[in-house]
């Protein structure tokens, strides 16, 4: 949906976007105050906000009042530290950095399905009590609920790191970067150019609501993203390649960063002897892990319970009904450890946890946040999500997969006597109510008699989300969780979010190639 | 209010020196912002704020970084620029990182580019709810069922200050006022058809009208019920102004400093060629008064110019930053675009139909990206199948491929109906003979 800011410059329709690139150089920061351990419990006192802000027990309590104090029947405070850091790598030197600090508490006052928002980025009592009676303007009563006395919630821990990034040195990254850059080169002697960008981040939140609940998380994540240009004979390619974790500096083994540099220079070579593939329906094998992508635009956004508690997805009258065939079932999970998506508290305080979006073919459920929970009178799902503290959450994914199948990717693929392989993706989107989807692949093959034979660029893929699950006829037995950055954007609200896939046949689908 | 800014840009450049860095430059930012939001006939979403932001570059010792902090308390900001200094001296000495030549300031006149509308602190919570319950009753009142219904109005006030510590300061303030409507439809088979259309302009009494915004919003989303991809063929293709800039865009992509020296441009060395139908001219305008791209300066701090990019389908110009030219051994334009300002044509979007005769009018696209390397693109499209010049079956799910040297070529003409939302204020375009991939 499109009724929000930024996506009112960028696109009209009601649609939402995914992107395997983040923001490199946007995000980031060095803390003034160092962070503590990882701290999934917070008594008072003991909180990261109060140490570092002076945010007790007794600010959340009055700054909840002054927000019910119309009447509304729940409020929420998200507080919010993010502080990061990024470095990039240019014909061949690490000579640029970038480092961000992001502070301040979004406050939410709910009444039924209707709220009122707003933030501030000055942690004291004045500024807080102020943007409380700007949110509370939602209500226009006498004064609701007492807030409840407020206990600390305990969380798991999906996202264990032994050394945090606010111990971690330039020193010790710069050689990061240069190790990719110097293997890129090393590979393939057409490489030309190479581009290496680094970022970490550690998000602190703390959630307090009137129901009573405070919590605390720590969220970390890093990416490596890896550019190549190669010539050949005057001719040009770009290809890239990228690591992204909810993980500390241990995730950088030298295995990973010799996946990095080969699969950056693979993609961009493999490009020499690429064609345009042709256009016109066609069947679709997806291979394992970034696939995934397929079931983020076909089905994932479409049960996104706020647009169908609007009507206003093309799924809102398919709860319960079969939607694919029965080796068909399809996960969201937030609990995957270390996976870019994943989330020991949703950013309404719901705790971490896993839902199965399609059992054996059947749509079992939404993704709900606490809105449409209570609308549909469900638990939710620990969906609801939100970019910052400036923004509302609403029902996200965050890592969605599909379960494996019974086949050998070598017979799927054998099957088909003429169509595309992909394996990897550039980005893709969706519009919510028509189910229109789009991906962009950014490697892949044609499937010739059952082999793949020249590898294919440029080409986007398009089709209709229950249309497309209704075409998945063959399911491998290959799941793989992807290792990419990607990023996913609705209504002008990016998050951090995976994805992972078996080997699948989609029997037919519309391929925009140039030759007709 | 303005001296507030401009002191702290000044005073955080003063500090930034003080921890070390021989130049600085420093941005500050600052912004308030209103949202009302209607759905299911009631109010359903108020959102209000104020924010701030502080964007440094360093140049310390010969190397260079980039810093965004929005925790302005002194004690913070003094940790965050020492912090920033030190890992600035981690890095690989740079000597193409330099602040803009402070003879690039000079004879800076800043000028009224009719940004701000006086009228901004008049406009209160009840003009913001009686706005978006307005649009909410004009859609109601053409009875039409519909299974969602929302409008939206938001409104901000930003203003910019920027110091180089080598001789430039700025301030620019500016108002933006928005509304929009997305509407739902149940269309066949448990589908939905869906049309959104906004409006948003520097001045509150230059946007449509609600009626107006609610007329073409339903008309266009009761045009649209039914769509589904036709037989894979080739016609000729109409793309609307609100949605040319896409396309624009991945033609204007790699005309920038970094492409070009990161050997990621298909138009690196076609200075002087045709690249495109001449009946393409584009200039890079900040001056245009009232338009959503206007600026004074840009984001380096060089006082903005107007440009011709693109002459009758020849490339003239690139967008180059400090940074890049001295890696070229080029001057510095400008990093990139302000106002993108297209020479019209003689009709509007009806016209071009007419014009063409049969085709498809693109009103949207869905994903698909462009190659700036090589100019190879896919982008799905949605829109309507014309005949005769009207409009007919309304078509989605289908796709165009290319690549942009040759397909923009084919371009036939551009309309007169610039796109004021924007700062690329793109007319709808024409194209011949694009291959449409579909069933």
């Amino acid at each position: 949906m499109s009724l929000s800011r930024r996506e009112f410059i960028t696109r009209c329709a009601a649609s939402t976007a995914l992107v395997a690139v983040p923001g490199f150089l946007t995000s980031c920061v060095r803390a003034g105050a160092p962070l503590a351990p990882h701290a999934g419990v917070a008594s008072f006192g003991s909180t990261y906000f109060a140490r570092s802000f002076g945010i007790e027990e007794s600010v959340l309590r009055t700054v909840m009042q002054r927000a019910l104090s119309r009447g509304g029947e729940f409020c929420d405070l998200y507080f919010e530290h993010s502080v990061s850091n990024s470095i990039r790598l240019e014909d061949g030197s690490v000579n640029a950095a970038r480092s961000s600090v992001d502070l301040g508490v979004g406050i939410r006052v709910v009444q039924g399905t209707r709220f009122g928002y707003a933030f501030t980025e000055e942690l004291t009592l004045s500024s807080m009590l102020k943007a409380a009676e700007t949110a509370s303007a939602i209500a226009t009563g006498a004064p609701g609920a007492e807030p409840l006395a407020l206990a600390s919630g305990r969380i798991p821990d999906f996202y264990p790191v032994q050394t945090l990034w606010e111990s971690v040195g330039m020193d010790q990254k710069m050689p990061w970067l240069q190790a990719v850059n110097t293997r890129i080169y090393q590979l393939d002697p057409r490489i030309i150019k190479a581009n290496v960008y680094f970022s970490d981040s550690s998000k602190r939140i703390l959630i307090a609501t009137s129901e009573g609940l405070v919590v605390e998380d720590y969220q970390p994540m890093t990416t490596l993203y890896a550019n190549a240009v190669a010539e050949q004979k005057g001719r040009r390619e770009r290809n890239s390649y990228n690591l992204a974790n909810r993980n500390g500096a241990d995730f950088y083994t030298p295995e990973r960063l010799e996946t990095l540099a080969k699969e950056t220079v693979r993609r961009t070579v493999q490009l020499f002897d690429a064609v345009r593939p042709p256009s016109g329906e066609l069947p679709l094998v997806l291979g394992p892990g970034p696939s995934g992508i397929l079931l983020h635009e076909a089905i994932g956004h479409g049960i996104e319970a706020d647009f169908n508690r609007k009507k206003m997805s093309i799924f809102s009258d398919k709860l319960g009904q079969k939607v694919a065939i029965p080796e068909v079932t399809i996960v969201d999970s937030g609990i995957h450890p270390n996976q870019r998506g994943s989330i020991n508290v949703d950013d309404e305080g719901a705790l971490g946890q896993e839902t199965t979006l399609v059992e054996a073919g059947v749509l079992r459920t939404y993704l709900h946040d606490r809105i449409s929970a209570k609308h549909y009178n469900v638990a939710p799902t620990g969906s609801g999500r939100r970019e910052s503290f400036r923004h509302p959450p609403m029902p996200r994914m965050r890592n969605t997969y599909m379960q494996p199948g019974p086949h050998d990717p070598e017979a799927i693929i054998r099957t088909v006597k003429k169509g595309i392989y992909a394996d990897a993706f550039r980005n893709g989107q969706v519009t919510i109510g028509e189910g229109s989807f789009s991906f962009y692949i950014a490697s892949g093959s044609l499937i010739e008699d059952g082999k793949l034979t020249a590898p294919i660029k440029d080409v986007n893929i398009i089709g209709n989300g229950p249309e497309v699950l209704g075409r998945i006829t063959m399911v491998g037995n290959d799941l793989q969780i992807d290792v990419g950055g990607w990023t996913c954007g609705k209504r002008g609200q990016s998050v951090p979010v995976s994805q992972g896939m078996p080997t699948t046949l989609v029997s037919s689908i519309t391929v925009g190639g140039t030759q007709g | 209010m303005q001296q507030n800014v401009q002191d702290i840009a000044a005073q955080t450049a003063e500090l930034a020196k003080r921890h070390g860095a021989q130049e600085a430059r420093v941005r500050v930012r600052r912004e308030r912002y209103v949202q009302f939001k209607r759905i299911e006939q009631a109010l359903a979403q108020i959102e209000e704020s104020g924010s701030m932001e502080l964007n440094l570059s360093l140049f310390v010792d010969g190397r260079f970084s980039s810093h965004v902090t929005n925790d302005v308390r002194p004690e913070a900001l003094e940790t965050f620029l020492k912090n920033a200094v030190i890992m600035t001296r981690y890095l690989t000495p740079d000597p193409h990182r330099t602040l803009p030549a402070s003879e690039l300031y000079q004879g800076y006149q800043p000028q009224d580019l009719r940004l701000v509308d006086a009228g901004y602190e008049a406009v209160d919570t009840d003009a913001r709810a009686k706005l978006v319950l307005q649009l909410e009753q004009e859609v109601l009142k053409a009875g039409k069922p519909l299974s969602n219904l929302e409008t939206l109005s938001y409104d901000t006030v930003t203003e910019g200050a920027l110091v180089n510590t080598n001789g430039f300061s700025g301030y620019q303030r500016s108002t933006e006022f928005w509304t929009g409507i997305d509407l739902t439809a149940d269309d066949r088979e448990g589908r939905k058809a869906t049309y959104g259309d906004y409006a948003g302009r520097r001045m509150r009494q230059d946007l449509p009208t609600p009626a107006e915004l609610a007329t073409r919003t339903l008309e266009r989303l009761l045009l649209s019920m039914g769509a589904h991809p036709i037989k894979t063929r080739r016609l000729p293709m109409v793309v609307e102004n609100r949605v040319a800039g896409r396309l624009v865009g991945m033609l204007l992509e790699p005309m920038s400093g970094s492409a070009l020296q990161q050997r990621q441009s298909f138009l690196e060395g076609k200075q002087g060629q045709s690249i495109a139908s001449p009946v393409l001219t584009v200039i890079d305008d900040p001056f245009v008064s009232g338009a959503m791209g206007s600026i004074l300066y840009d984001p380096e701090g060089i006082p903005t110019q107007r440009r011709v990019m693109i002459e009758k389908g020849v490339l003239k110009e690139y967008w180059v930053d400090v940074y890049y030219a001295h890696k070229l051994g080029r001057k510095p334009t400008t990093g990139g675009p302000s106002n993108l300002v297209f020479t019209p044509g003689d009709r509007d979007a009806a016209g071009l139909m007419k014009q063409a005769g049969k085709g498809i009018l693109v009103t949207s696209f869905l994903g698909g990206n462009s190659n700036a390397t090589t100019g190879d693109f896919s982008l799905g499209v949605k829109g309507f199948y014309f005949e005769n010049g009207k409009i007919g079956q309304p078509v989605q799910e289908m796709n165009i491929a290319g690549n942009h040297l040759e397909f923009w070529k084919r371009l036939v003409a551009l309309g007169n109906d610039p796109y004021l939302n924007s700062s690329s204020r793109t007319p709808s375009v024409l194209f011949d003979d694009i291959l449409f991939s579909g069933v």
